[in-house]
């Protein structure tokens, strides 16, 4: 027996990396699945995001900001499920937003909620993979994504019917990709770049700000010809250029019009009084049933974009002044500034308050790594554009220099933006310095990272046990769980998280 | 064995360092203390220190100190908030143990009103409702032990308390709570 163990034990050993990919799959099913259909209550966003879904499923038309994809995958989940057959939910398309007071008897969130969750119990192996791909190593990949599998605050928000869950899915399989390009070597058909493209059209697809992928494409390009490039043989790469940029456009532009091709395509009725921006050709194109049709495409496509035109000029802007403001400046967002009630129940049991909250609150410890991590990160491009530092290894340091300029210019092109943005709009800038973590860990513990290195691999262990229990601690705000004032109070951490009880 | 210093070692003391502040701050606050605290929930508004109680349910505390103000919020140093935001009783019960007998002056912050009882005599009082304000009021105790007990109530908005005293011949105010050469601080229930 023993020996049989031993025997399973030393096979495991030596498939480390399968073994931890098949781990992450287990650990985000228990992280971000248990019970995600709870509680049986509208949060956030859900209340526009499930009445936008639920017409799609009626066949209704409807306009709305953000690019369609994420609320097409939404329906695709309640429409796979069908947890709500035979259910009222008629009031769903007559409004853009619902309230709890619209919701059908026992009203089940197990398909709206779907595909965000499922999404992101499909990233953590793809992020471990990329984890992996950018280090070399399987226990620095593995301690890398632990962040990702215990964060509180991209938990507790992919467990509703939101589009980040699905967008970070995509992102993570962008990166994915692009990072194993990078490790099967040079050199990269045009073809490639259309498959990025692809996955990176995707991303967009859910939410614009997904665009800072599109520095990926210049990145991969010049890593592809940097061997010609630096000898100065610029003829290759700009005979190169038009087919790479080809593809990945048209892979990005094929991938938009079809999603709202689909979006437009299902839009085949009209409720009264709710034509939004749609012309008088689009509405008629509707009546006569020829919403599927290239005509339809066409002015559909006008008027959608005139819409989200219009709808973004009309969002309004942070107002700290403003009692009870859920907004914050993105300058802030590292270290969590601030965080989200996004619901709360208080019950009074024999004189015993006890709340129950879903709250935004980033997990500390990964949060806080992660944003030491791209300062140094910076720290190390400036001392090289700078101070002339040459790194002893380009490979890994490169990886660095990408995460973190991918991270500020994330931050960068936010900080231009003028409507009221939220602390999860960080998930996406979140997850470059993750990577980039993982990176760093790579490129300055280079010599440690060898059988035998004990000190090392113990000191990514204690991370990862620092990011579960704080994980632990928060669990009861990210699960509905109830809590008492004084253990509220516990985990009122920082003032600046501007975290307030519900007395 | 020789211990080389290196950047793992660095890594583990900020590991190190990290970890013992998450820990720190994850363990709920703990306080013992002389003080016998009950918290009494009014079901009615209360407007007077002496009207009569309607309690819905309370709790019992053993405190340190009755330095119980921050931010204009009845609040504990270590462990925060009472629970209950308006319409409660705090009824504070200890015995002083005088060492050294002669006059002995309390000084009473409260939002809103208080009674201060030493062995069962009424002392000092603001009944009703107000901002956090201050008496002074001053007792001869002889040496010996002094049953002192002190009820005060929150009605709506701010709150605080803060109750402090000067022992005969004393240099500074003390908050109650804290033992000086001249008087001890005892639980009621280990005074004989």
């Amino acid at each position: 027996m023993v020996e049989t163990l031993k025997t399973v034990w030393m096979s495991l050993t030596r498939r480390w990396p399968l073994v931890y990919t098949v781990a992450a799959l287990v650990v985000a099913a228990a992280t971000y699945g248990i019970r995600y259909h709870e509680p049986r209550a509208l949060f956030w966003d859900e209340n526009y995001h499930i009445a936008s879904a639920q017409k799609y499923l009626d066949g209704v038309m409807y306009m709305e900001p953000h690019p369609p994809l994420g609320k097409l995958l939404l329906a695709f989940g309640e429409w796979l499920l069908d947890p709500n057959a035979g259910k009222d939910k008629s009031r769903f398309v007559r409004v853009d937003y619902i309230k709890d007071a619209d919701l059908p008897p026992d009203m089940s969130f197990a398909g709206f909620r779907l595909m965000s969750v499922l999404c992101m119990i499909l990233a953590a192996p793809f992020f471990f993979r990329t984890a992996l791909n950018v280090t070399g190593n399987a226990h620095l990949a593995a301690a890398a994504t632990v962040p990702l599998l215990f964060d509180n605050g991209v938990i507790v928000h992919s467990r509703g019917a939101m589009l980040e869950g699905i967008q970070l899915f995509f992102l993570v399989l962008a990166l994915w990709y692009f990072t194993r390009i990078i490790t099967r070597g040079r050199p990269v058909p045009w073809w490639r770049y259309g498959l990025l493209g692809f996955l990176v059209g995707l991303v967009i697809a859910v939410k614009v700000n997904g665009a800072v992928l599109l520095l990926l494409f210049p990145a991969l390009f010049g890593w592809a010809w940097w061997p010609a490039l630096r000898a100065g043989r610029w003829r290759e790469p700009l005979a190169a250029l038009p087919g790479a940029a080809a593809a990945a456009t048209g892979a990005i532009g094929a991938v938009l019009l079809a999603v709202m091709y689909v979006h437009i395509a299902l839009g085949q009725t009209v409720v009264p009084g709710k034509t939004y921006r749609a012309s008088p050709e689009y509405l008629e194109l509707i009546r006569s049933g020829r919403s599927a049709s290239l005509a339809a495409f066409v002015v559909g496509l006008r008027d959608n974009w005139l819409y989200m035109r219009d709808y973004a000029d009309g969002v309004p802007r942070l107002d700290p002044c403003k009692p009870g403001e859920n907004g914050s400046h993105p300058l802030g967002w590292p270290l969590g500034n601030k965080t989200i009630n996004y619901r709360w129940a208080k019950d009074t049991v024999d004189g015993r308050t006890e709340v129950r909250y879903l709250y935004l609150v980033p997990n500390a410890a990964g949060w806080f790594s992660a944003f030491a991590g791209v300062l140094l990160g910076a720290a190390l491009l400036i001392a090289a554009l700078v101070f002339g530092l040459r790194p002893p290894d380009g490979r890994r340091f490169a990886w660095v220099v990408l995460f973190t300029v991918l991270y500020f210019a994330y931050m960068a092109a936010i900080l231009q933006i003028e409507r009221v943005m939220y602390l999860y709009h960080y998930f996406v800038p979140l997850l470059f310095a993750w990577l980039n973590l993982a990176a760093l860990g790579a490129y300055l513990f280079a010599d440690q990272t060898g059988t035998g290195r004990r000190h090392f691999y113990a000191n990514l262990a204690a991370f990862g046990l620092i990011v579960l229990l704080v994980y632990w601690h928060f669990s009861p705000l990210t699960y509905y769980r109830p809590l008492t004032e004084g253990e509220f109070a516990l985990r009122q951490w920082f003032d600046f998280w501007k975290m307030a009880p519900v007395r | 064995m020789k211990w080389h210093w290196n950047r793992n070692t660095v890594f583990s003391l900020i590991l190190a360092a990290a970890g013992w502040w998450v820990i720190d701050h994850m363990i709920p606050p703990h306080v013992s203390g002389p003080l016998k605290v009950t918290v009494s929930k009014n079901n009615a508004p209360i407007l007077d220190v002496h009207q009569p109680r309607a309690v819905a349910y309370g709790k019992t505390l053993w405190l340190d100190t009755l330095e119980l103000e921050s931010g204009s919020r009845l609040r504990h140093p270590k462990l925060g908030e009472f629970g209950y935001v308006e319409n409660f009783f705090l009824d504070v019960e200890t015995v002083l143990d005088v060492r050294k007998g002669g006059l002995y002056r309390f000084t009473v912050g409260s939002d809103d009103g208080f009674a201060l009882y030493v062995d069962g005599r009424l002392v000092c009082e603001y009944r009703g409702d107000r901002p956090l304000r201050y008496d002074t009021c001053s007792v001869a105790l002889e040496p010996g032990h002094h049953r002192f007990k002190l009820s005060y109530f929150q009605g709506g908005g701010n709150s605080g308390l803060r109750v402090t005293y000067v022992a005969p011949e004393g240099e500074r105010a003390r908050p109650v709570g804290e033992d000086s050469e001249a008087l001890r601080f005892l639980p009621p229930q280990d005074a004989t």
